[in-house]
């Protein structure tokens, strides 16, 4: 996971001469910054966090502007507006609407922005909008938080309610998120800054102006919410480079993105900074500075009458305090990326391997399975199910499994959610265990897009309505190798509901078979959590252009 | 987990209940033979969810086995409550845990079958007979509402997807299992049915037979009858061996049981299209079938005309008269 962090663009007048975001420069100083990142860091973005103030002092007409720089940022990395996500800064308000108590009015500009972000798809929000939990990719959610409500001053954070924590905690939190999921904070005020970072001395109660220190409840809930799992807080408005290690936590502010301009002084030559920290799939965390500054003769102060360029910076980290937490950080386990599919049980695991190896239950056969793919490979469910009391312990591991981690552990309750069972072995086990966990159960015949099945089989629209209320759907299966057929199902619903209404019910996934490693598998990121009795079964499944003629291999089935 | 209450049959001046639905609910559909503290615990609530002081009659059949002390808090619960609870349809094993749990009374009926009662007052259980079968017809009430209910009008009448008939609508087994507790109570009563007839056939036990569905919808039906009723060594599901369909899934035909005869489970038969290709199945696999159990059938058994008894939870026409099936002709 790689997220590219910038901040604090501070677009006062889109056309000013001294503004590197304005209107005309923008794409090239996007273009060279991606150039440069592209040569030291030659792995894709996954998302982008932008932490807030886009426009300076509440100039909210210059939102389109700042719209159209993040979404050219964006194109540049390869990463689409659902992953991009924003927060709001102190600029972004319109203060006298905050002065009038109206805080709903003051932030509209923003939320207008915002909606063309991740953010548009935040359906699950807190506190009249304090709060957002963002589903951003697969095990990875952004928290972001309004850390200017309750104060109606441009220069200095806002406060925060125990209750308020509450209700972050209780309706986003906890029935969401799983300690083990990778969870990015997102607040335009730091909650915690390197202490050995240089602070402007010009600047009286720096700390009081720029240190959200109102948000260290919510820091302590989420701490003890997390249990030790790593978690990344991200911060702008200081307009420094920070990174602080903490216990468990990460929090990182990056130097500011855009200008603040100064009427008296013009344009400051402080440099700009744009930040990636990267989470990779073997547990590995590690940061990477851009900095965009003067060069030349000439460094004069003000931009636009000097050489500015982009460069890397070797050791991400403006102070050497840091940088031993830096050293350290590398070989730090990041919150898990992959530890998202589980499988019942080691006992069932083993079992089943058992079975797969001692009985005629895998076989090797050429079977097209959808009109691009065949089967090389075929496990008999029924073989494989009627193997002693193999069926009774998958079916009570998967009671359990319900029971302590969806309805346990997520605070739902059965009327919440919803079981599908796909095909005939899906709809077997749903049926049973809807009684046995009191979910609603639906059949529904997906194979081939439900196209082998009759009308009445197939999704209906009662089907999908139904989804559309519920918080959670299991979807139950007996074989997921390339996950073709889930995906199916899911994109079906998806297509009928929309993509921000299907992402307000948490889709989890149960199979008896899964082949993780699977080259053609489809990516289900959308899939909250998937578990199986066995893991990791190869299913030999391959493109039929990779096959030669029936002439030369002819179909086979039944293991001759 | 399921509110106590809506396991409750109405029948009259009394209630009724089918433990093994209560154990399935509990403890899992492997264990739904067996009475645990869970289901103990489970029948307190049902009980208190109970207006009145209406009589409770359990129905223990399938119930082969109760643990140790499993009913001793409920037999608490009920001697501190003064509720009358009799258990019928009950085994030599599970009797003798219940009247150790509150030492009541245990007899035999005429048909053989066991009660146990536990009552507050002297003998307010007379007629056990005559109620039980109160029960019956309240529980054929409960299949024929439940059957309406799956009843899918298509106007004006089209032909089925399966079948050369022409039919005013199709009843869809998938608003059954849709919910959890008729899905539950019907096949409870369905698993009765199936281990009545199969102790007449072969009073040990009927494991030398198989189960097959061919269908989606009856899959979860099989299994769940299967894993109630404790018929046959093991299931098979055809997946998708028509009406329309190629069959997917060739590599599972034949398991290595050749002769060993199959019951058919199915959700509703109307034409005897699903039953005739399971069939072909199990001759395909060198076997036969030897008995059929559906939810619904919309003829007679004997007008299917197959060598095989057919048992069906209730006629379609029944359930609901305003089915109408006629020849489709193009």
């Amino acid at each position: 996971m790689n997220i590219l962090h910038v901040t604090d663009f501070h677009i006062a007048e889109k056309d000013a001469i001294g503004e590197h975001l304005r209107e005309g420069h923008y794409q090239e100083y996007v273009k060279h910054l991606k150039e440069r990142m592209e040569q030291a860091f030659p792995r894709t973005v996954d998302s982008i966090v932008a932490t807030g103030d886009f426009v300076d002092r509440g100039a909210v007409s210059n939102f389109p502007h700042a719209k159209k720089v993040l979404l050219c940022l964006g194109q540049s990395f390869g990463v689409a507006p659902k992953n991009i996500v924003v927060c709001l800064g102190n600029h972004d308000r319109e203060l006298k609407f905050d002065i009038g108590g109206d805080e709903k009015r003051a932030r509209r500009g923003f939320r207008s922005f915002a909606k063309d972000f991740a953010n548009a798809d935040a359906t699950f929000v807190a506190g009249n909008g304090r709060a957002q939990l963002i589903y951003v990719a697969e095990s990875y959610w952004a928290l972001v938080v309004d850390s200017t409500m309750h104060y109606a001053a441009r220069d200095r954070p806002g406060e925060l309610e125990h209750k308020e924590v509450d209700e972050i905690m209780s309706s986003l939190l906890l029935p969401r998120v799983r300690p083990s999921d990778v969870l990015v904070v997102v607040s335009h005020f730091p909650v915690v800054v390197d202490p050995s970072n240089p602070v402007p001395t010009e600047e009286r109660n720096w700390r009081k102006r720029h240190v959200w220190e109102a948000g260290i409840p919510l820091y302590n809930r989420i701490s003890e919410f997390r249990n030790g799992t790593k978690t990344l807080w991200l911060s702008g408005d200081i307009h420094i480079n920070s990174f602080q290690p903490d216990k468990d936590w990460y929090f990182v502010t990056t130097g500011r993105f855009g200008v603040k301009i100064d009427k008296k002084r013009g344009a400051t030559a402080a440099r700009r900074e744009a930040r990636v920290i990267s989470l990779d799939e073997t547990g590995k965390v590690d940061l990477l500075r851009a900095r965009y500054e003067p060069r030349g003769s000439s460094d004069t102060p003000h931009v636009g009458e000097s050489h500015w360029e982009w460069s890397i910076e070797d050791v991400p980290s403006s102070s050497s305090g840091a940088q031993e937490h830096m050293d350290g950080v590398a070989v730090v386990t990041s919150p898990k990326l992959s530890q998202g599919r589980f499988t019942l049980s080691t006992e069932l695991e083993e079992m089943i391997r058992q079975a797969l190896s001692s009985e005629e239950i895998y076989r090797l056969v050429r079977v097209q399975i959808r009109p691009d793919k065949s089967a090389l490979s075929w496990i008999s469910i029924n073989r494989l199910i009627n193997y002693p009391t193999l069926m009774e312990r998958f079916l009570d591991d998967a009671r359990k499994w319900i029971k302590e981690r969806i309805l346990g552990s997520r605070a739902f309750t059965a009327r919440d959610g919803l079981m599908v069972g796909l095909d005939a072995w899906g709809a077997a086990f749903a049926g049973t265990l809807s009684v046995e966990t009191g979910i609603p159960c639906r059949c529904v015949g997906a194979r081939s897009g439900g196209r082998e099945y009759s009308i009445a089989e197939q999704i209906s629209a009662e089907l999908v309505s139904e989804v559309q209320g519920k918080r959670f759907c299991i979807i139950i299966v007996d074989v997921v190798s390339t996950a073709e057929t889930v995906d199916d199902f899911y994109r079906s619903i998806e297509a009928r509901l929309g993509p921000i209404v299907c992402k307000n019910t948490q889709f989890f996934l149960m199979s008896i078979i899964s082949d993780r490693a699977n080259p053609l598998r489809k990516e289900i990121r959308y899939i909250e959590e998937q578990v199986s009795a066995c893991d990791e079964v190869p299913c030999l499944v391959v493109e039929n252009c990779r096959l030669p003629d029936a002439a030369i291999l002819p179909a086979v089935s039944r293991g001759e | 987990m399921i509110d106590p209450p809506q396991w409750i049959v109405p029948a009259g001046n009394i209630d009724s209940i089918r433990l093994a639905c209560i154990n399935w609910c509990c403890n899992g559909i492997a264990n739904a033979r067996i009475i645990t503290s869970a289901s103990g615990e489970y029948l307190c609530d049902i009980v208190r969810a109970q207006h009145g002081d209406t009589a409770l009659f359990v129905n223990c059949s399938m119930v082969t086995h109760c643990l140790n002390e499993a009913l001793d808090k409920f037999a608490k619960f009920c001697g501190q409550s003064k509720r009358n609870v009799l258990f019928y349809n009950v085994t030599d094993a599970v009797a003798k845990q219940i009247e150790l749990s509150r030492g009541d009374r245990v007899s035999t009926q005429d048909d053989g079958t066991k009660v146990v009662e536990w009552s507050a007052q002297a003998n307010c259980f007379r007629q056990v007979a005559a109620k039980t079968s109160r029960i019956a017809r309240a529980d054929q009430n409960f299949i024929n509402k439940a059957i309406r209910g799956c009843f899918r009008a298509a106007s004006p009448s089209k032909r089925m997807e399966s079948t050369p008939l022409l039919c005013n609508g199709t009843f869809d087994a998938g608003v059954i299992i849709h919910d959890a507790v008729c899905f539950a109570k019907l096949m409870a009563i369905a698993g009765e049915r199936a281990a009545a007839w199969a102790q007449s056939v072969s009073p040990g036990g009927m494991y030398d037979v198989r189960i097959v569905s061919v269908s989606m919808r009856a899959s979860p039906i099989a299994v769940t009858l299967h894993e109630l009723s404790d018929l046959g060594s093991g299931v098979e599901i055809v997946d998708h061996f028509g009406p329309h369909a190629r069959w997917l899934n060739p590599a599972d035909a034949g398991l290595p049981f050749p002769g060993t005869p199959y019951i058919f489970v199915g959700d509703f038969l109307v034409g005897g299209t699903e039953l005739k290709l399971a069939e072909f199945y199990c001759n395909l696999v060198g076997s036969r079938i030897c008995a059929a159990f559906v939810l619904g059938s919309a003829l007679a058994a004997a007008e299917y005309k197959r060598p095989f008894p057919i048992f069906a939870l209730a006629s379609l026409k029944k359930a609901y008269p305003q089915h109408k099936l006629g020849f489709y002709s193009i």
